[in-house]
């Protein structure tokens, strides 16, 4: 009855939910104590006195946000590309069990859940901090960072699923189909 | 019957996962500022206005522009009892 697709979605998207929840409310916190700029929180969230400082505080915040992000996706990015188990070389492989960090190997529906699910939050971040650079609460190079970040992600990310994708020359199969020239009326 | 409920119950996780999705967005949307700088600028603004209206204040005989009037009937008043006739121009001018 459940999609399992779907369960795997919502597991895997609580925790990158969770990561930059926090990265804004640490950001903003430490970012207002750092400058000295006062504000208040209140049931409308962190209120800022003046425009000018608001802006400058939720740029910053939101550039915290985005490297995080980056960082996260980067990180997902190698699993992806040097420890997948499609395409992990047995050297590695032996290394990693050696050293008991096996859980390192992913298999292709966690990566591609984690893919999704991360990539989907550096679009909604792209798309937040265009509209909000658009009526400049925001420096207009903080959205071209997250732009930048979106993109370069998606090209790693797509190039990983091509790897998986893409039949290797080598796959280990016999490629020879003479077998299947022969005459039947002989047998 | 069993379609209508996987239906349902699919719609449910996937309005689940587009909340979590839309948490940090939620996160990012809740902070703002208030008028108040704007406001005591305008206010300010407003008074400074004010206390330059005052500064450029003519004034008739070391009394506010607002009395003018006023007393100009009154000594206009007093010039018609003291001659018995009007003045042609007014008295404070001559």
């Amino acid at each position: 009855m459940f999609s399992k697709l779907l369960i795997k979605l919502i597991d895997q998207a609580i925790i990158p939910a969770v990561v930059l929840l926090s990265a804004r409310i640490i950001s903003m916190v430490t970012l207002a104590m750092y400058l000295e700029i006062p504000f208040e929180l209140t049931k409308k969230g962190f209120i800022f006195e003046d425009p000018a400082q608001f802006t400058t505080v939720n740029s910053y915040s939101l550039l915290i946000m985005s490297v995080v992000l980056g960082l996260s996706l980067a990180f997902f990015l190698i699993r992806a590309h040097i420890f997948h188990d499609t395409h992990i070389t047995p050297k590695l492989t032996a290394t990693l069990f050696s050293v008991r960090m096996q859980s390192l190997i992913q298999n292709s529906l966690d990566l591609y859940t984690k893919g999704a699910i991360w990539i989907s939050y550096a679009y909604l971040m792209t798309m937040l901090t265009g509209a909000l650079a658009i009526y400049a609460y925001i420096y207009s190079w903080i959205f071209y960072v997250t732009l930048a970040i979106s993109v370069v992600s998606t090209l790693f990310f797509i190039w990983d699923i091509e790897n998986e994708v893409r039949p290797s020359k080598d796959d280990g199969y016999d490629h020879n189909v003479t077998f299947l020239e022969v005459d039947t009326e002989q047998i | 019957m069993k379609a209508l409920n996987k239906l349902l119950v699919n719609m449910g996780l996937f309005s689940v996962l587009s909340m979590l999705l839309l948490v940090p967005i939620m996160a990012v949307a809740f902070a703002g500022f208030t008028n108040k700088a704007l406001e005591q600028t305008e206010v300010l603004s407003a008074q400074d206005k004010a206390d330059d209206a005052e500064e450029h204040v003519e004034l008739y005989n070391d009394v506010p522009v607002e009395l003018e009037e006023l007393i100009r009937k009154i000594e206009e008043e007093m010039y018609t009892q003291e001659n018995g006739f009007r003045p042609a121009t007014n008295p404070v001018n001559q």
